[in-house]
């Protein structure tokens, strides 16, 4: 028998030879005779039929639970991720959701649908995430972990999938039915995940059900995508690359080779929301934030290549550095920027700024081989120069920690080590463990064996 | 008959029409237009004032002005089941359709009953040429409704539908069966039975007024205006006649009697009523 098994409805269309019958989830109800006419009426506006095949309708039956707590769970996974609604109600949903994620089908469904679009701006991962482990909610905080820390690569699949050409099908609407029977069939999630076994898998999945007709070429079309989509600039730099480019010109004009810039940047009045909604939206308020962003990593590149005066032009190579690391911190939708907290310790956005800033330019020296001494002198220089200044402080004591541990990273795995650099960005149990896709219980056991094989003091602000 | 109000036309305005077939221009809607006649307001009056007369010889004065107040507040309300509901508040662009708009679009199919050559009939008789237009609602007191039609109220926004409502005696359907009206009756129908909306306390005292005794509290007229029965049947109320769409802005408040079972049914709920409050300032209620 062949079935039309529908979630959102909770109803299965049976056909049967020539007859058509209808079934809901009543236990021990047999399914009832209909006409063609009655299917509209018993589905609804539903969309998310299903096509199953079976020998009994028991086995239909069982499908259409499974359909039915897949709708569910995709509702409750919304509603947790939904900013507009309280903390109590986000917190119940994600209670309610975690009893159904203990279903592989249901937590891969879920996971096919939220990993096929980069999360919109209202939804709040990370308040998910807190709400998830108020909640004791286990499964739920480290599936909406996996969700925050896959949205980069979420991120270039969508832009993959949208620049396929129209040509691949017949017109929008078929784009549009194509892509539901991707996300059906989890293809968005198993690129997102880089699985190419899983990829051919449910390619042939949704072959067999007919949904997309010529499902290789397209595949292939977005492999190549995305391979191309690292070439590709991205379209939120334009402005800021402008921004940065005239603010380059400005200081080239009156800067001599060995002044260190103004720094008359004032970021201090910057907080986490003025900081999205520059970032949300071109405009005078972006290009401010461009603007303070980029002075302040001039001034700390040009501290941080003070000691290089004869490896380098400082001036020049300062800029190029600090308009680098600019417009990285604006890719992805400024992603980083808006990652800063200023409960998490950095309290100001230059503290957070100078924070990242020095660890970068010191991976970029180091990836320019500099010996090591050279790297001592220039931190050590640094956390001289930095003591008047609270943020500089915290830059300071981070440095002395990194240079503390570069002796034994050596020796740890690659996957130590993205756990070291998580303990060292001061990230909690609950940021790391959505880093890590993991849960935070797990997180905090990772990170007390690391630091016992390290023999260092656990960061106590990570607690 | 009505005259278009425009001075360049003021044409006749055909009893049926929502606006002048001659400059297009919009009218009073046809079922207000109705109620709004000089007929039947006189024929209105005269049973109201027949009914005040004999509770003021009962001695109910007070208790019937105290009736009229509270029905002057009165609301309209439908009863639907849930899923009709849920749709409903999905979005502001989602409409609550006729009976026979449903049938007309094949999203529902005729009753396969001995009501709905009934209701066809008695429908076209009370709206002649508009009845696809019309939605049904009863008064209500405290936003509930009649069981017997589902398991969901949803209480309408007055100010969305006072200019567009008016109000009759009982469901349209058994007045005509009470009556035993043949057809030619039901082409006249008799005066006096409905109202506008701002009249519809008038209609409720012609309606019940003897009913009405000395002891009755406030909370005993809700009971009296809408007194629901073991069936369709038997139900008791003053039905509301709204020309037009209703959607989700029309709403004040939904009443959900079947409680959710299980926890996921409880989240889905609770998020459900936070986000029709917080998008639409509808109320949710679970008894």
């Amino acid at each position: 028998m062949d079935a039309f098994v529908s979630g959102r409805a909770g109803v299965a269309i049976i056909v049967d030879g020539d007859r058509l019958l209808s079934m809901n989830l009543e236990p021990h109800t047999p399914p009832i005779p209909c006409t063609f006419r009655d299917v509209r009426f018993l589905l609804g506006d539903a969309r998310d039929l299903l096509l199953v095949e079976h020998e009994t309708f028991d086995e239909i039956r069982a499908d259409l639970a499974v359909a039915r707590n897949q709708d569910d769970a995709l509702q409750l996974a919304l509603f947790t991720l939904d900013a507009e609604l309280s903390d109590e109600t986000r917190e119940e949903a994600a209670r309610a959701l975690e009893e159904l994620l203990a279903s592989n089908m249901v937590l891969a469904f879920v996971e096919g649908v939220l990993l096929s679009h980069p999360a919109p701006k209202s939804a709040d991962v990370i308040g998910a995430i807190r709400l998830a482990d108020r909640a004791h909610a286990a499964r739920a905080e480290t599936f909406f972990g996996r969700v925050a820390s896959l949205q980069p690569r979420v991120e270039e699949v969508w832009r993959a999938w949208e620049a396929l050409p129209l040509s691949f099908f017949a017109d929008e609407d078929e784009r549009v039915r194509t892509r539901a029977g991707l996300v059906r069939a989890g293809v968005f999630r198993d690129f997102v995940n880089g699985d190419v076994d899983a990829i051919a898998a449910a390619a042939r999945r949704v072959s067999s059900v007919g949904t997309v007709d010529n499902h290789g070429a397209i595949l292939q079309a977005l492999i190549r995508s995305l391979e191309d989509g690292s070439k590709r600039p991205e379209r939120f730099l334009y402005g800021t690359q402008r921004v940065v480019a005239s603010e380059n010109l400005d200081h080239n004009r009156g800067l001599e080779a060995r002044d260190e810039p103004s720094g008359d940047a004032q970021p201090s009045e910057w907080t986490p929301d003025l900081v999205s909604a520059a970032l949300d939206r071109e405009g005078p308020l972006q290009r401010k934030l461009a603007l303070d962003v980029f002075k302040l990593l001039h001034r700390c590149a040009y501290r941080t290549l003070q000691s290089h005066r004869r490896r380098f032009d400082v001036a020049s190579e300062a800029e190029s550095m600090a308009q680098d690391l600019t417009l990285e911190l604006f890719h992805r939708d400024g992603m980083i920027l808006r990652g800063w907290q200023p409960t998490r310790g950095r309290t100001t956005l230059s503290s957070y700024l100078y924070f990242i800033g020095q660890r970068h330019f010191i991976h970029r020296l180091r990836r320019d081989q500099l010996k090591q001494s050279e790297v001592v002198a220039i931190t050590e220089n640094h956390a001289e120069i930095a003591v008047s200044d609270e943020a500089e402080e915290q830059v300071a004591a981070e440095l002395r920690k990194d240079l503390a541990l570069q002796a034994v990273r050596a020796q740890l795995d690659a996957g130590e080590r993205e756990l070291l650099e998580l303990v060292l960005q001061g990230r909690s149990a609950k940021e790391g463990a959505a880093a890590l896709g993991i849960n935070s219980n797990s997180f905090r056991q990772r990170k007390a064996h690391l630091l016992r094989k390290l023999k260092v003091i656990p960061d106590q602000r990570d607690e | 008959m009505d005259r278009c109000e425009f001075t360049d036309c003021g044409h006749e305005l055909p009893i049926r029409s929502d606006r002048c077939p001659h400059c297009g221009r919009p009218g009073l809607f046809p079922n207000v237009r109705v109620a709004s006649q000089p007929t039947e307001l006189v024929a209105l009056d005269g049973r109201y004032q027949d009914t005040r007369r004999a509770i003021d010889a009962r001695g109910c004065a007070g208790v019937a002005d105290a009736f009229m107040e509270k029905v002057d507040a009165s609301t309209a309300v439908i009863t639907r089941p849930l899923g009709d509901v849920e749709r409903l508040a999905r979005n502001d662009h989602e409409v609550y359709s006729t009976y026979y708009k449903q049938i007309e679009a094949e999203i529902r199919l005729p009753d396969d009953s001995k009501w709905d050559p009934l209701r066809r009939i008695a429908e076209e008789a009370l709206f002649p040429g508009y009845k696809e237009n019309i939605r049904f609602a009863a008064l209500t007191l405290e936003d509930r409704g009649l069981p017997s039609y589902g398991d969901c109220f949803f209480t309408l926004r007055s100010p969305m539908i006072a200019h567009r409502s008016s109000v009759f005696e009982t469901n349209n359907v058994l007045f005509m069966k009470q009556r035993n009206l043949s057809l030619g009756e039901m082409a006249d129908l008799p005066l006096g039975y409905r109202a506008n909306w701002k009249d519809r306390a008038k209609l409720c005292i012609a309606k019940l007024g003897a009913r009405l005794d000395q002891n009755m509290k406030d909370p005993d007229f809700s009971a009296l205006l809408m007194c629901t029965g073991s069936s369709t049947n038997d139900d008791d109320f003053v039905e509301v006649h709204i020309f037009g769409p209703i959607t989700i802005r029309s709403i004040r408040k939904i009443v959900l009697t079947k409680p959710d079972v299980g926890r996921v049914a409880r989240a889905k709920r609770r998020a459900w009523g936070e986000k029709l409050l917080k998008r639409y300032g509808v109320v949710l209620e679970v008894t």
